[in-house]
């Protein structure tokens, strides 16, 4: 199917199910999460969701485009909220490139049709942004298996996962990038312990992972022993290219309803076209990589652009909001007023998950400038 | 053109602003037949401001541009007065001529004064004073005076506008990435407590946020052309206008004490940037306009979908 055929079909489907994919009138995230799986499912059977993915692992083939549209209708029209629906993004495409054809064959189905849901266990407590010192350790065991033990932090949606793409020290410390593995472990395996942490939008977003002695199948391994390194840098630029695509979809949305929702002259039109300028330009960029993807082209540390744009315009956007709608943000307790300062607290993270803001300025300085290593 | 075309002509074009400034350069231009090109295919006009901006060199080509796109003949004889610098909706108002003109204007015989409708006078008939302003070297004229006849020739104003927007929005991200490129290079150059500065994060990170400017800019130029209308024209003009900003001050702070003098290039693209931030209206002045028709009417506008 090509794109003009998918928008019209798509676009006709989503006005025809608005009622079923409509989210529940429920600030609680347990909801939301049944909610996306309910979505996923609706537009799996209707095969949007299969568009996009290759047949080997129960997609229909077709461009990456399609993709980037379906996700950016659900979540212009607000049916998904996009960190938790893009997910999908982010780790699909590790397991097509890495997992055993067999394991992708049988999970990615589960993983659309939102059977599943699946969390990535990259950060540690003492390891945020310096990756490569990951100490969550697996040793083979004389029975040919793995045991994992150690622990992940800031995992997200961890409580709701059924599985998680981890990376864990293979190699002794000294080896740094080299001596790190990645596997598709189930969660539910014996010695895995998972907290929830609090959130100050007051959700349970992310979670602590305790994995104590936790048995892995070889069979599970992502890629090659020590070749975590190279999976978790493929991953990261597809969570800087269609799931940011999805979130630029999402803020604009939010645009229009600042401006429905704004008081009689609350806001700005410099502050208004500065957002406007910000999040466009994002949309420029971000679709430039949606079609460089498409294409076949490897992504890489060019989307640390997208990523910054994309933070700074999330940021513009809700401080804009905040000071329009600021009784009802800071004193409001009706739904409304509720949403707009869960979503205005969430913001502050935008420039801070998936590298922070500094972390991808060290990218670009050294990777897309060429200044040579930090000192 | 072709893509072997193109590239062979945008190769000539670059040859020329390596040699060439001001009337020279439109000189050069014109015997690259850019005048043809320009009318042919859009492509050509890209290219060219892409070539100026990268240079830092005037020329009167948004002269040639600003006529095609009133449906008027491109010739040297012929010079546009635009809306004075900040403004992008008239040259004149009633009989009073106010306007912002290339150098083109001191030589041209005929002035074709922007508004609607369009007017055109013999060009002695108006005061034509050279600017010298923040950017001399780019030649700029001051265009005042009274409108005694009443001649209107016809071509539609927003349409020639957005051309020139996306025009000047091209030679703005251009200039954008070639001040970028001199703070880059000292940055890797210049060697401070025994090593480049360009080692130490907070001069990093300023280049990347230059860089991060350069390419909002880009985009929003690509898309300008690639999808033509009013509104990514007038996009692509707000945001290369914020981005040379963004750009001038974080190149002026890592070149530091060597930007600062007159010996250093940098300061001629910083000011040129500076007047096409304002000409054809306000990178700020229009991106506040179509916010507060937002905000009047409550709807986002349109955002690019795949």
């Amino acid at each position: 199917m090509d794109l003009d055929a998918f928008r019209g079909e798509l676009d006709s489907w989503l006005d025809d199910h608005d009622a079923e994919l409509r989210p529940p009138d429920s600030h609680r995230f347990d909801d939301h999460m049944a909610h996306l799986s309910t979505v996923k499912r609706l537009t799996y059977d209707a095969s949007f969701m299969r568009w996009g993915w290759p047949e080997s692992v129960g997609g229909l083939g077709g461009s990456t485009l399609l993709r980037g549209y379906l996700g950016g209708g659900l979540t212009a029209r607000g049916l998904v909220e996009p960190g938790i629906y893009s997910m999908t993004e982010v780790l699909v495409p590790t397991m097509i490139d890495y997992a055993p054809p067999g394991l992708a064959a049988e999970m990615v189905p589960r993983q659309l049709r939102g059977d599943e849901t699946w969390c990535q266990g990259f950060s540690e407590p003492s390891t945020g942004s310096n990756l490569g010192a990951l100490a969550c350790r697996a040793t083979r065991s004389s029975g040919g298996e793995w045991r994992v033990t150690g622990q992940k932090v800031w995992t997200s949606l961890a409580q709701f996962a059924q599985r998680c793409v981890l990376l864990t020290r293979t190699g002794s410390p000294e080896d740094a990038h080299r001596g790190i593995t990645a596997f598709f472990v189930d969660m539910d395996s014996p010695g895995i312990t998972v907290r929830p942490i609090r959130t100050m939008h007051g959700v349970d977003e992310f979670c602590e992972v305790f994995f104590d002695d936790v048995a892995v199948p070889h069979d599970r391994m992502l890629g090659a022993e020590g070749q975590g390194w190279a999976v978790a840098m493929d991953l990261l630029p597809f969570e800087r290219s269609t799931a940011l695509w999805h979130r630029g979809a999402y803020l604009h949305r939010k645009l229009s309803d600042l401006l429905a929702a704004a008081p009689e002259g609350s806001l700005s039109a410099a502050d208004v076209g500065a957002v406007i300028e910000q999040l466009y330009a994002f949309r420029a960029r971000s679709r430039a990589t949606q079609y460089r993807m498409a294409a076949g082209e490897k992504l890489g540390a060019e989307t640390s652009i997208d990523k910054l744009m994309l933070g700074m315009a999330e940021q513009a956007l809700y401080d804009v909001a905040a000071a329009a709608l600021a009784p009802a943000l800071l004193a409001g307790d009706d739904p409304e007023s509720e949403g707009w300062r869960s979503e205005y607290l969430y913001s502050r993270a935008a420039t801070i998950y998936g590298g922070s803001s500094e972390i991808q300025r060290n990218i670009v300085a050294r990777r897309l400038l060429d200044l040579g290593p930090e000192v | 053109m072709d893509r072997d075309e193109l590239e062979l002509f945008t190769n000539s074009l670059r040859g020329a602003a390596d040699r060439h400034a001001g009337a020279a350069l439109d000189a050069a231009y014109d015997d690259l037949g850019w005048r043809d090109a320009l009318q042919d295919d859009q492509q050509a006009i890209a290219a060219l401001f892409a070539i100026q901006g990268g240079r830092g060199v005037a020329s009167s080509a948004i002269d040639d541009v600003l006529l095609s796109g009133l449906g008027l003949e491109p010739v040297p004889e012929r010079a546009v007065v635009m809306p004075p610098l900040g403004r992008h909706d008239a040259a004149y108002a009633g009989r009073t001529v106010d306007g912002f003109a290339t150098h083109r204007a001191s030589t041209a015989t005929e002035l074709v004064i922007v508004g609607e409708p369009i007017r055109v006078v013999p060009a002695p008939a108006l005061d034509r004073r050279q600017v010298s302003g923040i950017d001399p070297a780019s030649g700029w004229v001051a265009v005042s005076g009274h409108l005694d006849g009443d001649e209107t020739i016809s071509g539609v104003w927003p349409d020639a506008l957005a051309l020139g927007h996306r025009a000047v929005a091209t030679e703005l991200a251009a200039l954008g990435r070639t001040m970028l490129g001199l703070a880059r290079d000292h940055a890797a150059d210049r060697v401070q407590f025994g090593r480049a500065i360009g080692s130490f994060q907070a001069v990093r990170h300023k280049l990347a946020d230059a860089l991060l400017a350069t390419e909002a800019a880009d985009a929003a130029v690509s898309v300008g052309w690639a999808e033509p209308s009013g509104f990514t024209a007038l996009m692509a003009k707000a945001i290369a206008g914020r981005s040379g900003r963004t750009v001038a001050r974080h190149a002026q702070q890592v070149l530091a004490g060597m930007g600062f003098t007159a010996e250093h290039g940098f300061h001629l693209l910083m000011k040129r940037s500076m007047v096409l931030d304002q000409v054809l209206g306000s990178g700020a002045a229009l991106s506040s306009e179509l916010a507060q028709r937002s905000i009047t009417e409550r709807v986002a506008p349109p955002m690019l979908a795949l």
